[in-house]
């Protein structure tokens, strides 16, 4: 059985939540109780004495008051085949932040349209988050069919306009699906009202066509997490994050340009030859070995740069200001130094705000310049050492999210 | 990678956090399959070494002894230190009344018992094994779910948690707790129990018990802390529990699943959910757990 992480992004009222209720209700993960829990906060509170869908995930008070998501929920279900970790993210635009945090942690993204409306500033801005994520399974689901009557024209030409939103963006082959959440059209079960379409329903896209590409990358990477002592060893505890490792093999501390040969490692409560992408080991040197938590170990071919300057692409999370003078805190994986935004150069997305400062939910490639050399990567490359977070050294808030370029 | 090798490996990666970024962390445990779960995480985590942290148990001193019986034998195995916080000795020093009812659950007294221990052994990290299909507003919340210094979470304004990086700082009396199996569902647990092959207190499996039957058709155990009226009839049923909480809030459900396989099975049957079918407690308003963890509740 595989895990599948996806998340649901779109503008508020695109029906995000109500279409994730309908995966949920449809596959049949949703318990009888909760079923009744849902109409009876209706009886209470609302006009519509149906089920309401969205209330499976909106779990705080506040969002069923609003009738809005304000923060990620997970929701599971699984299937023969596949194990499903839902995120649902909230739509409007002052949440991005929180969009952000679901997405990231997700390979795939399924990005709602609102078939009466079409293309939004938030599916421009959704569509580039997932593109800086580099998120390789993006479906489009074009929601509310039944408000056009199922018409297959408004839907072609909608999916005309979202392929050459994602030719710049370099998301090939999105996958364009029409349904209705709420009538349950095109979710799980085939509609008869979309007979003109011939594709698969989102539920059997999902089964059946996500296929994740474990080592396809060339590189070996691996930072030391955690050091275990226990008698007279040292264990580097840490996780897999590209390719495999062996006992006998070389590989390069970054952070010092020392070559060490891996003894022995262990996975759980064992010795093991290798270990790969994923999964959290220890790795045991010779006793002349003194690494810290943070250090980077790779093969020698495709080392990670060492360097104090970078140029990145960040979101800003926080409704403070950025500035040119404060020095932050820099984390990346395990890896903690203080750091300066030295330039704004561009600014891809905006919230009303021209000046060089970075303002909540802005998203903009800056120029960072660290306190002292760190070991980095390019985020495509490696994920886990090519990705920081920001942190205000004055009261730790989480200030941004960054990818390097 | 399998699911459950992805799911073992994230909870590795988040108990490895805790242990090198935080100062005094504590794994708390209950007794339950899903700390008992934890523990068996975090033997592979620390292997070789001893645990980095002791573990806590919060006793509202209404536990099945069932439980405490396989806790005290657990610690013994495991050679690990374990502190026990009374619920009890915090009504005393707060003069605070015991509850009332005919099943009077100390559950929400639990969290002053907990702020209080925070505050004597000064943590800073309180590791659970609460999972997010628990519950709607569990399902909202962070891996590492920041509070206060009174020990309020704040729905609304959590950190946000990006990748797999971990903002582990803390203000001044500000606590973190921490939630590796967030992702893992009541199967999940299961599965993982069966795989690894996990021993159990004996009340997860089918037994003969003492029980009188609610108006929701819960089955409660019979015994000390339960008032029974001359209405109650006792019924003699083949029972186990699904999850394991106090005497005076957890009910049984009718099971005749012996074995983790049986237990599988009949779980993928069910149409009720885990806290829906046990906890009498949570269906006080919508917003129940929600209100009880923005009072300090894990």
């Amino acid at each position: 059985m595989k895990l599948i992480r996806l998340f649901t992004a779109g503008n508020v009222d695109d029906g995000k939540s109500t279409l994730i209720g309908r995966l949920l209700l449809d596959s049949g993960a949703v318990s009888t109780d909760i079923i009744q829990g849902l109409t009876k906060v209706n009886e209470l509170g609302m006009e519509n004495p149906e089920i309401d869908l969205a209330f499976l995930t909106d779990g705080l008070r506040a969002e069923r008051e609003l009738g809005i998501t304000i923060d990620v929920a997970y929701k599971f279900f699984s299937t023969q085949k596949n194990k499903y970790i839902i995120a649902d993210t909230p739509g409007h635009f002052e949440y991005t932040r929180n969009m952000f945090t679901g997405a990231s942690r997700c390979d795939v993204a399924i990005i709602l349209v609102d078939v009466t409306i079409g293309i939004t500033e938030q599916t421009k801005r959704h569509s580039l988050i997932v593109s800086l994520l580099g998120i390789k399974h993006v479906i489009f689901a074009i929601n509310k069919m039944d408000l056009k009557q199922y018409d297959k024209f408004v839907f072609e030409a909608i999916k005309t306009d979202l392929v050459e939103l994602c030719k710049p963006l370099e998301i090939d082959a999105p996958t364009v699906l029409p349904m209705s959440a709420l009538k349950g059209d095109n979710v799980v079960e085939k509609s008869p009202f979309l007979s003109w379409f011939n594709g698969p329903t989102l539920f059997d896209y999902l089964e059946n066509s996500i296929h994740h590409n474990e080592h396809e990358n060339k590189l070996l990477r691996f930072q030391v997490q955690y050091l275990i002592h226990a008698d007279d060893t040292i264990g580097y505890a840490g996780r897999i994050e590209h390719g495999v490792f062996h006992v006998g093999q070389e590989v390069l501390v970054g952070s010092t340009g020392e070559l060490k040969c891996i003894q022995n490692i262990v996975h759980n409560t064992q010795s093991v030859s290798f270990a790969a992408e994923g999964m959290c080991v220890s790795f045991y040197f010779d006793n002349q070995t003194e690494l810290k938590r943070g250090d980077i170990l790779s093969a020698v071919a495709f080392a990670p740069t060492v360097g104090n300057r970078f140029t990145t692409t960040i979101c800003w999370m926080s409704d403070r200001y950025s500035d040119l003078k404060t020095e932050y805190l820099l984390q990346l994986g395990a890896i903690s130094v203080g750091a300066k935004m030295i330039a704004v150069q561009q600014k891809l997305l905006e919230n009303n705000n021209s000046s060089e400062n970075l303002s909540l939910n802005d998203i903009a490639r800056v120029v960072i310049e660290t306190e002292t050399k760190i070991v980095f990567d390019r985020y495509e490359d490696a994920k886990a050492s090519g990705s920081f977070i920001l942190i205000d050294p004055s009261d730790y808030a989480t200030l941004a999210a960054g990818i390097i370029c | 990678m399998n699911y459950l090798d992805f799911l073992e490996s994230e909870a590795i990666f988040s108990l490895r956090e805790v242990a090198a970024q935080f100062k005094r962390p504590v794994l708390l445990f209950s007794g339950g399959k899903d700390s008992i779960c934890m523990v068996h995480l975090c033997k592979k985590a620390f292997y070789p070494a001893k645990f980095p942290f002791p573990l806590m148990h919060i006793d509202t001193g209404h536990n099945f002894p069932e439980t405490l019986e396989f806790r005290d034998d657990l610690v013994k195995e495991l050679k690990e230190s374990l502190i026990v916080r009374l619920v009890e000795d915090t009504m005393i020093q707060k003069g605070i009344k015991d509850v009332e009812g005919k099943f009077p659950s100390r559950n929400a007294l639990q969290s002053l018992t907990l702020l209080d221990a925070i505050k004597e052994f000064k943590f800073d990290a309180c590791i659970g094994g609460a999972r997010r299909d628990e519950e709607k507003s569990r399902a909202k919340e962070r891996m590492f779910s920041l509070r206060d210094k009174i020990g309020k979470w704040d729905p609304a304004n959590q950190r946000p948690e990006v990748w797999n990086i971990v903002n582990a700082h803390l203000n001044e009396d500000e606590n973190m707790r921490v939630f590796p199996l967030s992702n893992w569902t009541e199967l999940d647990v299961w599965a993982y129990i069966q795989r690894e092959k996990i021993a159990l207190p004996s009340l997860y499996f089918s037994h003969e018990r003492a029980c009188i039957e609610t108006s929701d058709g819960h089955l409660m155990n019979v015994n000390e802390f339960v008032s029974l009226s001359p209405a109650d009839k006792i019924l003699t049923e083949k029972v186990r529990y699904r999850t394991i909480g106090d005497m005076t809030c957890t009910a049984a459900v009718r099971s005749t699943a012996t074995s983790v396989e049986e237990i599988i099975d009949e779980l993928k049957r069910t149409k009720i959910s885990e806290r829906g079918a046990t906890r009498i407690d949570d269906r006080i308003s919508d917003a129940g757990m929600e209100d009880r963890k923005r009072e300090g509740y894990f």
